[in-house]
């Protein structure tokens, strides 16, 4: 385990903390899909990370002998996604919202 | 044969793209566009459900299925498997689904119009079986995301003010939760290197042996991730209100199915990491008694005929969880035995209380009125069965888990449990009372109900009373779900 390593892991893990804390404590709903966000990206950068290899190559057919692990990458692409998917559905949700409460403030909107 | 395990994923996939084809502007005639809606639905649960069926007699005799996709071995690609456990489940997830579509037919009629009822319906149906069929953990994950994104649209569809909130709130504790499984599924991958199931499974035991923390950790984000997607109680707010807004065959899905397979991937993943999920610390049987109790007074105080039910099944995945957190051979069994009831069981109340709702035109319990004789005996006898009134499926299951409870020491859980059937029959009769006063039924608006809407709701009474009367056949499934389960 080399110094890089370690520090896109710990990088990735107090990201999706900061984004864990954000869901819990924010009250503006755009603020806590931001927070979602942050989350996910954090576990991003954990996936890619635990993938790497000192002075690996990118895994693609050819002359090198050590290759980054290429499967945390092929996995984040999915997660990359779903993600999308999920903040475009709650930022249409969040205009919806706007729409019938005229407030995008969570307290407001669930008494 | 095992071709076929790909075909259960692929059907409600491929035909909720066809459904979203239909919402494309075109020019052909409403009635035809919802005829020609009706046969598909119709065709594409017709299929599935003869998959299921045709895979029945090898896996009900113990075999286990595997399918590799594209032929890549475990390690590298993706392996789906049905065995005893799984097959349970999704036999009576395809009912279900099956009897809630059929529902919709008539209960949905100018939401379906759209086309995006239909569409999103299948992808969870798709998301439901892919989540029972995976045997590879992230998979299991994006299949969960297919599952609860299809279900917080499907919550919109009655396009009120509540819908948004309800379904706003459940998105954003989703996604927390998806969060956790994903980071579970991380860890998982740094410590075993795979993320197949049976690798994983063989590769945990060394890794506890010398270092048990980080198997620790993944316990405790799963236990988490999907205990706030199964509403155990600290995380159960968001439930209620998810399950009393949306529209009654989702909300009948919802509790029906969508808890249970929250359950199933519980039980599922807890074997593979040395039980130590579920694991006889009794942690989660203390959760599982606290959402038992905590459900049931909360129904107690519920004015809204479905926010009720929604706090019934809060209690009631409360019983199941203490039945899997009590971890012995019986109870485990017992509280299988009561997933598939309370499946059917809740997924009936809810499409009854469709219903009703609909003929009395109030959600207000003490304002039903003017239910149609055979809805109220249909209420009448499911609710019977939550309570666990002898003859009837609820009682057997109920009776299986005490047992279990008892033989297993616990013999104040298992008071705990009878006291909870005796508040639940507090709420339920209030309901029962309410429906059945004579005197409401004469000066009453009553709409007649279609027929599409009453049949669903007439099988799954049917099939409560056979589980009741010849409970040997729930308890047989539920036998080797266990076997299987366990490896």
């Amino acid at each position: 385990m080399s110094l890089y390593l370690v520090n896109g892991i710990m990088i990735g893990v107090v990201l999706f903390l900061i984004g864990t804390f954000g869901c819990m404590t924010r009250r503006n709903f755009i603020k806590i899909v931001l927070c979602v966000d942050i989350m996910f990206l954090g576990l991003i950068l954990f996936f890619v990370s635990l993938g790497y290899t000192e002075g690996g190559a990118a895994p693609i057919l050819g002359g090198y002998s050590t290759y980054v692990d290429p499967l945390p990458q092929t996995l984040m692409l999915t997660t990359v996604v779903v993600e999308l998917s999920v903040t475009s559905l709650a930022l249409a949700l969040a205009i919806k919202v706007y729409e019938q409460y005229k407030t995008l403030n969570i307290k407001e909107v669930t008494p | 044969m095992s071709e076929l395990l790909v075909g259960m994923v692929i059907t409600p996939l491929i035909s909720a793209f066809l459904f979203s084809l239909t919402a494309v502007s075109h020019r052909i005639p409403h009635a035809v566009m919802m005829r020609i809606r009706n046969t598909l639905a119709v065709v594409a649960l017709t299929a599935l459900a003869i998959q299921l069926l045709m895979v029945a007699p090898p896996v009900l005799s113990g075999q286990v299925l595997t399918y590799t996709m594209g032929g890549w071995t475990p390690f590298m690609g993706i392996a789906l498997r049905l065995d005893a456990l799984s097959f349970m489940v999704a036999a009576v997830s395809v009912t279900v689904s099956f009897l809630g579509m059929i529902y919709s037919f008539s209960y949905m009629e100018h939401i379906r119009g759209l086309g995006k009822y239909d569409a999103f319906y299948f992808l969870m149906v798709a998301g439901i079986m892919g989540v029972l069929l995976t045997r590879d953990i992230f998979n299991m994950y994006v299949f969960f995301e297919i599952l609860s994104i299809s279900v917080y649209i499907l919550i919109t569809t009655g396009e009120k003010k509540e819908n948004y909130r309800a379904s706003l709130k459940y998105l954003v504790l989703g996604s927390v939760s998806s969060g956790f499984f994903l980071f579970a599924v991380g860890i998982t991958y740094a410590i075993t290197g795979s993320l197949n199931m049976d690798h994983i499974a063989a590769a945990v035991p060394g890794i506890m042996e010398e270092d048990p923390v980080p198997v620790y950790m993944i316990s405790s984000l799963i236990l988490a991730s999907l205990g706030l997607k199964s509403g155990l109680v600290p995380l159960h707010f968001w439930l209620p209100d998810a399950h009393s807004m949306a529209p009654s065959p989702v909300s009948a899905l919802l509790s029906g199915i969508v808890l249970k397979i929250s359950i199933y991937g519980l039980f599922r993943l807890s074997s593979l990491f040395g039980g130590s999920i579920l694991g006889s610390d009794g942690v989660v049987i203390v959760l599982g008694v606290v959402t038992l109790v905590v459900g049931s007074v909360l129904a107690l105080v519920q004015k809204d005929l479905k926010r009720m039910l929604a706090y019934s099944s809060i209690s009631q995945i409360g019983l199941i969880i203490t039945g899997l957190g009590i971890g012995t051979d019986v109870a485990v069994r017992g509280a299988l035995f009561h997933l598939i009831n309370h499946a059917l069981m809740k997924s009936g109340l809810f499409l009854c209380a469709g219903v009703i709702i609909h003929q009395s035109r109030s959600r207000e319990i003490s304002r039903l009125r003017g239910v149609s004789p055979g809805m109220a005996l249909c209420f009448v006898i499911l609710s019977l069965g939550i309570i666990g009134v002898p003859p009837l499926n609820g009682f057997s299951s109920k009776l299986v888990i005490l047992y279990g409870a008892v033989g297993a020491h616990y013999t104040s859980i298992a008071a705990i449990i009878v006291m909870a059937s005796v508040l639940s029959c507090g709420y339920y009769f209030r309901v029962i009372q309410s429906v059945l006063t004579p005197e409401k039924w004469k000066r009453t608006y009553n709409p007649p109900v279609p027929r599409t809407m009453s049949f669903p709701v007439y099988i799954l009474t049917a099939l409560c009373l056979i589980l009741g009367v010849v409970p040997l056949i729930g308890l047989r499934v539920a036998e080797l779900a266990v076997l299987a389960g366990g490896g």
